[in-house]
């Protein structure tokens, strides 16, 4: 193959391919271009932190919706200031109707003891997502807000650091976004009753705080003995079941009817609303129904008490379900 | 001849396509090459602001490379050693308007403290850090590495960081 051969063939292929070539070249060039840019960039670096107030400190998958981000933030900045002003009646009526009737029962001076307690004097604060559970058909964002003095402006000077929080709750109600304070995370109706010859057991309502239930039940005696539900005499004489175990109530409790008798009380059990346990029942393990009760204490002999539980008239347990 | 206008058009096309991304490329050269200061036709002040500004660029670039603790600990280095360079003035200046108001309303009161209260040469450990909101605290120990042993000081310095290189800070006042 001479020169001329080789410059016709060279000449034909670029003829027969002209459009591939084409193509690929403008590729080549648009791919060239590209990186020239990306290299010529200038990245502005940036401040990196941990912080992501509207992430859940307990699942970090979970986040405030963007929509409500901005509304919350104004909602606990003006709640805050309320408080930091002691314009107390104001930060109280932008509670829900619940937070105000169970939490506060319906009394801003018992709002204002809280704020008290939490705020002494004016504070800065800062807040963070700690948990998103839901309720029904409800989504409950739980955020814990730090009240501490203007750390900045005193530099820690003749203090040291210290803060008090309290979890704000929130969710999308009839009102549109509704706002809980003093921990207080949601009411629920029970409205349960479990019974026979000698009791009645009626379970009211629950109060969801953040780490608290507390249960309104309602005890009537229906016989002409005392009824003993509880003294502290017998091992887990009221229960609350979750599905993997039991919790017994934060305060030892005292429930002896006389004949006849009817009695609400308010137990309370520790329980976080954020364990991913759902409340199943109460159980009243041992009931007593006795002729003779003398108490129990140091003052009363161990043998009398004894023999007044061998001699009960009946023993018995009850269950009462509390699961939503 | 309908397949040599269709020729024709490709090849406009492709030409116009060439043309400005050649175009593209020589923006962002003379761009990037436009960021690079020419110092030749500065005066001395111009020169000294531009390179202050190009080490306020690179200071920005090494912090945001690094983690929270390490930039709130640069911070405090920072006017640890204008302190410690009795550049009293610089070192005010780094300090939380409403800190100053409290404690050091006039730069004359600063500078008494930190001449008095400072050690000379100063090593400093921080022992613990903690952020509560956009505040950052930290916990240190400031001593004299030529001084006593017994002579620590025991510090608290509280940082706010608006940007990268702009921050706020103030300190427990001993």
């Amino acid at each position: 193959m001479n020169f001329t051969e080789l410059r016709l063939k060279v000449r034909h292929f670029f003829r027969r391919n002209k459009k591939i070539l084409l193509i690929i070249f403008i590729i080549w060039i648009a791919i060239f271009s590209v990186n020239m840019m990306l290299k010529n960039r200038r990245s502005v670096p940036k401040a990196t932190t941990t912080a992501d107030i509207h992430t859940s400190v307990i699942d970090s998958s979970a986040s405030t919706p963007t929509s409500l981000q901005k509304l919350i933030e104004d909602l606990i900045d003006e709640y805050v200031g309320y408080c930091n002003e002691g314009n107390y009646q104001k930060a109280f009526n932008m509670l829900s109707e619940e937070c105000r009737k169970y939490e506060f029962h319906d009394d801003v001076t018992e709002f204002m003891d809280h704020v008290l307690v939490k705020m002494p004097t004016p504070k800065t604060y800062s807040i963070q997502d700690y948990s998103n559970v839901k309720y029904g058909n409800k989504r409950l964002y739980i955020y814990e807000i730090k009240y501490t003095d203007d750390l900045l402006a005193t530099g820690l000077t003749n203090s040291t650091y210290a803060y008090t929080s309290e979890k704000l709750t929130f969710y999308n109600g009839d009102n549109g976004l509704e706002m809980g304070a003093g921990n207080f995370i949601y009411y629920s109706d029970i409205k349960n009753i479990s019974e026979n010859e000698y009791l009645k057991i009626d379970v009211t309502h629950k109060v969801v705080n953040y780490s608290i239930e507390t249960y309104e039940v309602k005890f009537t005696n229906r016989s002409n003995y005392t009824v003993v539900v509880a003294d502290g005499e017998e091992a887990n004489e009221s229960i609350l079941v979750l599905p993997n175990e039991i919790r017994n109530p934060s305060d030892i409790m005292s429930i002896v009817l006389a004949p006849n008798e009817e009695k609400t009380l308010q137990i309370v059990y520790p329980k976080f609303v954020d364990d991913g346990d759902t409340s199943q029942s109460l159980v009243f393990s041992s009931v007593r129904v006795m002729e003779n009760y003398s108490g129990v204490g140091d003052e009363v002999p161990e043998e009398t008490i004894q023999s007044e539980i061998d001699n009960a008239i009946a023993k018995f347990s009850m269950e009462v379900s509390v699961a939503e | 001849m309908r397949i040599r206008k269709k020729d024709r058009v490709l090849t406009i096309f492709a030409a116009i396509f060439i043309i400005l991304f050649i175009a593209l490329i020589v923006i962002s050269v003379i761009s990037s090459r436009g960021k690079k200061v020419d110092y030749s036709n500065m005066t001395d002040e111009e020169i000294s602001t531009a390179i202050k500004e190009e080490i306020d660029e690179m200071k920005k670039n090494d912090l945001g490379g690094m983690g929270e603790r390490d930039r709130m600990e640069y911070y405090v280095g920072s006017f640890i050693t204008a302190v410690e360079n009795k550049k009293y003035e610089e070192a005010y200046e780094m300090l939380y308007s409403d800190f100053r108001k409290n404690y050091f309303p006039t730069f004359s009161d600063f500078e008494n403290y930190a001449k008095t209260k400072f050690p000379t040469m100063i090593s400093v450990e921080h022992t613990n850090f903690e952020r509560n909101g956009e505040v950052y605290v930290l916990w240190s120990t400031l001593s004299n590495p030529m001084g006593d042993k017994n002579s620590s000081i025991e510090m608290n310095f509280i940082i706010k960081e608006n940007d990268l290189n702009d921050f706020d800070l103030s300190f427990k006042v001993f």
